[in-house]
């Protein structure tokens, strides 16, 4: 064999172990009958992902600032630039300011709200220019509807009615909810709804039962009746709170969770937090190793080692 | 030594305040010195080397006394008022704010300042459209813009792109911290800091060119932002581009704890090391020595415009295109001096970066490191099997990571043992990295090719990031020691350059033997 003979060999040698690479990455997203619910850690404020299969991705909510598009750009697949829905419970600059940079960063085809503009903000001002400019489909909800998306369905239970009066200037009370179903796993996403929206879900008798539920406003006080979470029933209660001066979470909600003996997951300790479920079985990914670090103090541990 | 002489005037002036009449006479005493008494070799080289200290130290008290002076923008801190200046560096965008600096300062009475201003600014500002103006998208107070007699400015984002060599006025409150990050400031000649200004106006940018330039990188920009998702995206501009845009801070602290902040900042380091292995690599795989110097001459080249060529970005190409020199022209002796003449050169533009820009100081060092220790080197490193050269490319890391070290652990008081194997697994595939984003930022997102370097630029990328987050979450792989002496930079800086001169000795009598 010549040294040419050699190299070219070397050379097709590289380039099919490139093409084998990228066939494998490619297979490993394909084929897979599965929700994926990311509960992103962005500090103070919410921001989640769903994934359901064939690649469509509901984005709800953003969080308070760009760093939602790192995690976001890590849990799509590398050639899949397209969000399909995005969602924003209310214009507090917590869910707010993610969402605008997503829909300047990303192919948006819909974008989801209860309607409530805000127009002294920048990052809202923003947004309406960007949904203008980029030609995405508006929808506003103002009645009890469902959406059909790859095999399971989003249920938006809130707000019922067309928002108005004072409902319109406090932002909380005019949140979305909405309930995701994908097979017999449902998740429930509050926003920052008050006791008064709970009260009114239930006395309507809406179904809100659900295994994973989105504890409301960071876990405040001001949210989370006791009433409220029988009628839900979860297995995981996800607070998505980061460091803040409110004292979010607050010790109550704590507590009726876990007198519900309700499985708490904080963001602000377990980091990014993954749900993976294919309409059966749901299964908790993510940062579990440090939650159980945490947990048995190891963490502590380890930073007195260095 | 000489140049030596040079600089060292130029750091005892910078540290020591002297009158400047005093220095007129030592340099006048110096000069007549060496007209009377030139015939004594000895006498002769003593004043010239006095002659450049004393030229030294005067250039550095002349810049002194510019700073002092009243009209410092120091004398207008805590009042408010209208400022009007250039972004002289690219902006630094967080990610809930962004941080620009301005140079070159006039006064609303057009009165010139010294010194330059960090200005803070959010995000997403947009301007409330006035009723009077509707089309007024500049944050204008109505009042400002009818006693300036303005039409309504052209339709115009305050907030976004913001570019070195801009043109903004702006009108806030004054402040400026007195701790330690005051004293920062004041190193990189940061009299004042302007918190989110409540009046934003931006003008033209002055050079015609510069703005032909930005409006280019802009396009090369998006077109990465469009290929690939973040953080990937971030960290392909930084490494194509320099641009310290955020990849967040868990990925910023990655980057440090693992010892490969350089390969996205802006800096001679980062540029040195890129090229010896580009270097290594090409000729590795067969290409001829000619074309490599051309090649890499012209990507500098073109990496210097694309960063803007802002000062920090010039003297990183200039050090980069040492280093070729110093592998096409064969080995030592000449890029040596031409390093330090270089050195000189830039010091005497801007005397304050030798003993306060940490950026040039590591710069430096690396670029000494990468052209003296490889070659000194190259035959005791033992022959093993030997593919793509690792061995080059793992002396050349670990020179310039030994020769910075120092200086980092000095200024930053940390120090990343598991440096070397980092760089030694993701330099190599930096040049890949920066040529797959070439095509990337040229040629953008056309649907059916871009995956040719899409992808493999992605994989590459990722393997970065999953190769920082790895090590630097492997416990005690970092470690941080509080207040180095600087006594111990020093000693250590001393027995480096005993062992290099040693080494250079025992070589010099091998050939001789």
């Amino acid at each position: 064999m010549t040294v040419k003979e050699l190299k070219r060999i070397r050379v097709l040698a590289i380039v099919g172990i490139i093409i084998v690479f990228v066939l494998l990455i490619l297979a490993l997203g394909y084929g897979k009958e599965t929700l994926k619910v990311y509960f992103f850690d962005v500090g103070q404020g919410d921001a989640s992902l769903l994934v359901f299969p064939n690649n469509i991705q509901v984005l709800i909510d953003g969080g308070p600032d760009r760093g939602i598009l790192r995690k976001v750009g890590r849990a799509m697949p590398f050639y899949d630039h397209k969000i399909e829905y995005v969602i924003l419970t209310h214009p507090h600059s917590d869910h707010l300011t993610g969402v605008v940079d997503a829909l300047d960063r990303y192919n948006v085809s819909t974008f989801i709200s209860n309607g409530v503009s805000r127009d002294d903000l920048p990052p809202y001002q923003k947004l309406t220019t960007l949904i203008k400019d980029k030609n995405i489909r508006t929808v506003v909800i103002d009645y009890p509807s469902a959406l059909e998306i790859g095999g399971g369905r989003i249920e938006f239970l809130y707000p019922d009615h067309k928002l108005d009066g004072e409902e319109r200037t406090d932002f909380n009370t005019g949140s979305v909810v909405l309930r995701v179903v994908y097979g017999e796993s449902e998740f429930l996403f509050t926003g920052d709804m008050p006791r008064s929206v709970e009260d009114r879900l239930i006395e309507k008798g809406v179904d809100v039962s659900s295994d994973v539920l989105k504890v409301a406003h960071q876990g405040s006080k001001t949210s989370s009746g006791e009433t409220f979470i029988s009628e839900v029933h979860p297995d995981y209660a996800v607070i998505m709170v980061g460091e803040n001066t409110y004292g979010h979470p607050h010790t109550r909600t704590l507590l009726t969770l876990e007198r519900k003996k309700i499985r708490v997951i904080r963001t602000d300790k377990a980091g990014d937090i993954v749900f993976n479920t294919d309409g059966r079985l749901l299964k908790l990914k993510g940062n579990l190793i440090i939650e159980a670090f945490s947990r048995l103090h190891l963490k502590k541990f380890l930073t007195v080692l260095e | 030594m000489g140049a030596l002489g040079y600089l060292f005037g130029i750091a005892i002036g910078d540290l020591i305040f002297f009158d400047l009449f005093f220095l007129y006479l030592a340099f006048l005493a110096a000069v007549t010195a060496l007209i009377f008494l030139h015939r004594y070799k000895r006498i002769k080289i003593f004043s010239v080397i006095l002659l450049l200290l004393f030229s030294g130290i005067f250039r550095s008290s002349l810049e002194d006394s510019f700073f002092n002076s009243k009209d410092s923008i120091s004398a207008y801190v805590d009042k408010t008022l209208t400022i009007n200046g250039n972004i002289s560096e690219s902006p630094d965008v967080r990610d809930n704010h962004q941080r620009v600096i301005l140079s070159r300062i006039t006064t609303e009475n057009g009165r010139r300042l010294s010194g330059n201003i960090l200005v803070l600014l959010s995000r997403n500002e947009i301007f409330t459209p006035h009723p009077e103006c509707p089309d007024l998208e500049v944050r204008y107070e109505l009042d400002e813009a009818r006693s300036e007699g303005n039409k309504c400015p052209e339709r115009k984002l305050v907030g976004a792109g913001f570019t070195y060599g801009e043109n903004l006025t702006v009108k806030c409150a004054l402040e400026f911290p007195s701790d330690d990050y005051g004293s920062y400031l004041m190193r990189r000649r940061i009299y004042a800091i302007c918190p989110f200004p409540n009046f934003t106006a931006r003008g033209e940018i002055e050079n015609p060119l510069l703005g032909k330039i930005f409006s280019g990188v802009e396009f090369l920009k998006n077109n990465i932002n469009s290929s690939l998702h973040e953080p990937y995206s971030s960290l392909m501009a930084g490494i194509l581009l320099g641009d310290r845009r955020g990849f967040g801070e868990a990925l910023t602290e990655a980057f440090k704890r693992v010892g490969l902040t350089h390969i996205v900042a802006l800096s001679g380091y980062n540029v040195s090391i890129i090229v010896a292995i580009a270097m290594v690599l090409g000729r590795h795989i067969g290409i001829s020595r000619r074309i490599l110097f051309i090649g890499v001459t012209f990507l500098l080249f073109l990496f210097v415009i694309a960063t803007g060529a802002s000062p920090s970005a010039v003297r990183a190409g200039i050090m980069g295109w040492l280093v070729l020199v110093a592998y096409e022209v064969g080995r030592l002796g000449r890029p040596l001096n031409l390093l330090l003449l270089t050195a000189v050169i830039m010091v005497t533009f801007e005397p304050k970066i030798l003993l306060w820009d940490v950026g040039w100081q590591l710069s430096f060092a690396a670029t000494y490191a990468v052209l003296t220790i490889p070659p000194l080197l190259q035959d005791s490193i033992p022959r093993y099997p030997n593919p793509l050269n690792i061995s080059d490319m793992l002396v050349i890391t670990i020179s310039a990571i030994v020769f910075t070290l120092p200086l980092t652990l000095f200024h930053f008081g940390g120090w990343s043992i598991i440096a070397p194997l980092a760089n030694l697994l993701v330099l190599p595939v930096i040049p890949v990295i920066m040529a797959l984003g070439g095509f990337m930022s040229i040629l953008g997102d056309m649907t059916f090719l871009s995956f040719l370097w899409n992808w493999p630029a992605w994989i590459l990328l990722r393997y970065i990031v999953t190769v920082s987050e790895t090590l630097s979450s492997i416990p005690l792989s970092y470690r941080t020691f509080d207040n180095v002496p600087f006594l111990f930079m020093l000693l250590a800086y001393m027995f480096l350059g005993a062992v290099v001169w040693k080494i250079k000795k025992r070589t010099y009598d091998r050939k001789r033997a």
